[in-house]
């Protein structure tokens, strides 16, 4: 019979220990061994491939040959003896030892960071991009059309600046459209987080292609109701999978004209899931957005950048993520401490601010 | 047997970036027989005077923490009641505190909204009591860490918590462990050096969530053994290295054999 990762004995097919919740010992299942593991054991004295970097069986780092690593199993630690029982979850790591003299030598461990996949908390940003005709007309530069600067500067954000936002490089997953006349598509990026899903890791994301033009107009009702339903889907199946988001959803819409179509039904569905916490709401306005209708559909949340260069958008983006981490209030005082943060800082000043 | 003790705040790069202050707050005090309480408290990011509410609340745990421990018999069960009436007595406090203290004037009871974590350290006991979010990473002599309070999931998203209130609930674990040589309790600052993994079996069904503390814990404990003051250390998480994973204030509190 197998022994738990604590060493209770547990009976043949249990998934988890019937004292101490604990998941199953690999290395005491007879045949967990399979041909090929001669790389170095985990900690836990898990037999792995060469090369592996994480444990199959358990998931701590394999360390690689001279560096702490370990050709026998190692004894289990079981010296922990909670009073409360611990969590199921809960599992000793050896370590090579860090032998830190002083405060100089301490190290974050860039080795540790897990690939954004196996992460168990997530972040979600949705970015909805006006694509309609008028995006065609001149922009910031009088030589240059507004989707041109769009593109330069999605580009920048998606190979640059975000890579510097730790909600989104180490566990975000980012979905972006554009929309124009009666359609909402998703663009396609690189590292796809899940079939089906719109949603990408963004740590993966190192290239992007131009968004195309349109005649189009502006169905920004479709894409409000679209964000909502991406977000609300892909929380659904990660949830399902054991994943725990980590903050609450932010969507952004940057947009130069004003709704084609009729907004009270998308509207209807956003303050409800602004008002049960579900997603935070951004509007941004370029060119000749409808600043009135705007600050209808984003009350608390509309900031009108015609007068700023194109790329503020996205640094407003990077910004106000960095802003609402960690925050957890109404959506009001959340909006206010975006607001609040964005007279503050450089990119923004007071012109940031203009009109909203 | 000695038992070493220190504690620090490191401002948070995203806190520096908007101007606001650091919001953590962390202290740690000997209580008689051996014996060290460790706390720290983390202010609430969109409520304007937190860093004065996690203060306060540090103060208080600093202030009432002996008389709690006047008689306290070394036991699981001692040391769960010693937990739950330090908390619910500083809870009490911070309400009354707020209107009456001269740093809590103004404003409204939600503007110094904190949660608070406490340890008591007797070895080979460990006793954690916690209103909010903060985690508990315990040591043994060959630097194997062990996660002895996870960071908490008190709502849909792992950034929810509750805060410092008499109505609030108090999380507890009591350890009895002889191996460990020394405990590390963290605010969330230091969340992302919790390596979280969902774990899925070949057959797709899901294990529960494993987790493994840093090595930069075991490190923090070799540099304060090596005798690195709290403002050294608190320099050393400042830096971009360990704000890059998250940018938030660190509040932390060691104790080591």
């Amino acid at each position: 019979m197998p022994n738990c990762l604590n060493g209770h004995q547990m009976a043949d097919g249990k998934k988890f220990c019937g004292t101490c919740g604990a998941v199953p010992d690999r290395a005491t299942i007879s045949g967990a061994a399979t041909p090929g593991d001669t790389g170095p054991n985990c900690s836990n004295g898990h037999p792995n491939r060469v090369g592996a970097k994480f444990c199959r069986t358990c998931g701590v780092t394999v360390a690689a040959v001279g560096q702490g690593a370990t050709t026998s199993p190692a004894t289990t630690y079981q010296g922990t003896q909670a009073i409360a029982a611990p969590p199921a979850s809960t599992r000793e790591v050896e370590i090579a030892s860090p032998k830190v003299a002083n405060a100089s030598e301490l190290r974050a461990y860039e080795d540790e960071i897990l690939p954004p996949e196996d992460q168990a908390t997530r972040n979600l940003v949705v970015i909805l991009i006006d694509n309609s005709g008028s995006m065609a007309e001149a922009g910031f530069s009088p030589t240059r059309t507004r989707l041109a600067e769009l593109n330069d500067a999605l580009r920048s954000f998606l190979t640059q600046s975000m890579h510097e936002v730790p909600q989104l490089e180490m566990n975000g997953e980012i979905a972006i459209a554009a929309f124009a006349f009666r359609q909402v598509d998703w663009l396609a990026l690189d590292g796809k987080a899940a079939a089906g899903s719109p949603f990408h890791f963004a740590r993966y994301i190192h290239s992007f292609k131009s968004i195309e033009p349109t005649n189009g107009t502006t169905p920004m009702n479709l894409a409000v109701q679209a964000g909502l339903q991406a977000i609300e889907e892909r929380k659904r199946s990660l949830s399902a999978s054991g994943y725990v988001h980590e903050s609450r959803p932010v969507m952004f819409l940057l947009t130069d004209g004003e709704s084609s179509n009729d907004m009270s039904e998308a509207l209807a569905m956003l303050r409800k899931a602004e008002e049960a916490k579900k997603v935070l709401f951004f509007a941004l306005g370029v060119g000749n957005a409808n600043d009135e209708e705007m600050r209808k559909i984003a009350p608390d949340s509309y900031y009108s950048l015609k007068d700023q260069p194109i790329e503020n958008c996205l640094r407003f983006v990077s910004g106000s993520l960095g802003v609402l981490s960690g925050l957890d209030d109404t959506p009001s005082a959340m909006y206010a401490a975006v607001r609040s943060a964005n007279t503050n800082t450089n990119i923004s000043a007071e012109a940031f601010l203009k009109g909203s | 047997m000695s038992t070493h003790h220190l504690s620090l705040t490191a401002i948070g790069a995203s806190h520096v970036q908007r101007g606001l202050p650091c919001q953590d707050a962390s202290a740690s005090i000997p209580l008689g027989q051996g014996a060290i309480l460790l706390v720290v408290a983390d202010g609430a990011g969109s409520a304007p005077r937190s860093d004065i509410g996690a203060r306060r609340a540090v103060e208080l745990v600093c202030e009432r923490a002996a008389h709690w421990w006047t008689g306290m018999e070394l036991s699981a069960d001692g040391l769960r009641a010693y937990v739950h009436a330090l908390l619910g007595d500083v809870a009490n406090a911070f309400r009354q505190s707020i209107g009456t203290d001269r740093r809590m004037l103004d404003g409204y009871p939600g503007d110094y909204a904190t949660t608070l974590a406490t340890t008591v350290v007797a070895w080979p006991w460990i006793a954690y009591g916690g209103i909010g979010d903060a985690f508990l990473v315990g040591c043994d002599p060959d630097e194997r860490l062990h996660l002895l309070v996870p960071p908490s999931q008190e709502g849909e998203f792992r950034n929810q918590t509750q805060f410092l209130d008499p109505g609030a609930s108090v999380a507890c674990r009591i350890v009895f462990d002889e191996m460990l040589s020394g405990v590390v309790l963290s605010t969330d600052g230091l969340e992302k050096f919790i390596e979280e993994r969902v774990m899925t079996e070949q057959d797709g069904s899901r294990q529960p969530v494993m987790w493994s503390p840093s090595r930069t814990f075991a490190g923090l404990l070799s540099a304060a053994r090596n005798g690195s003051h709290p403002e050294e250390l608190a320099a050393a998480f400042s830096g971009d290295e360990f704000q890059k994973r998250k940018g938030d204030d660190i509040g932390v509190s060691v104790a080591w054999k």
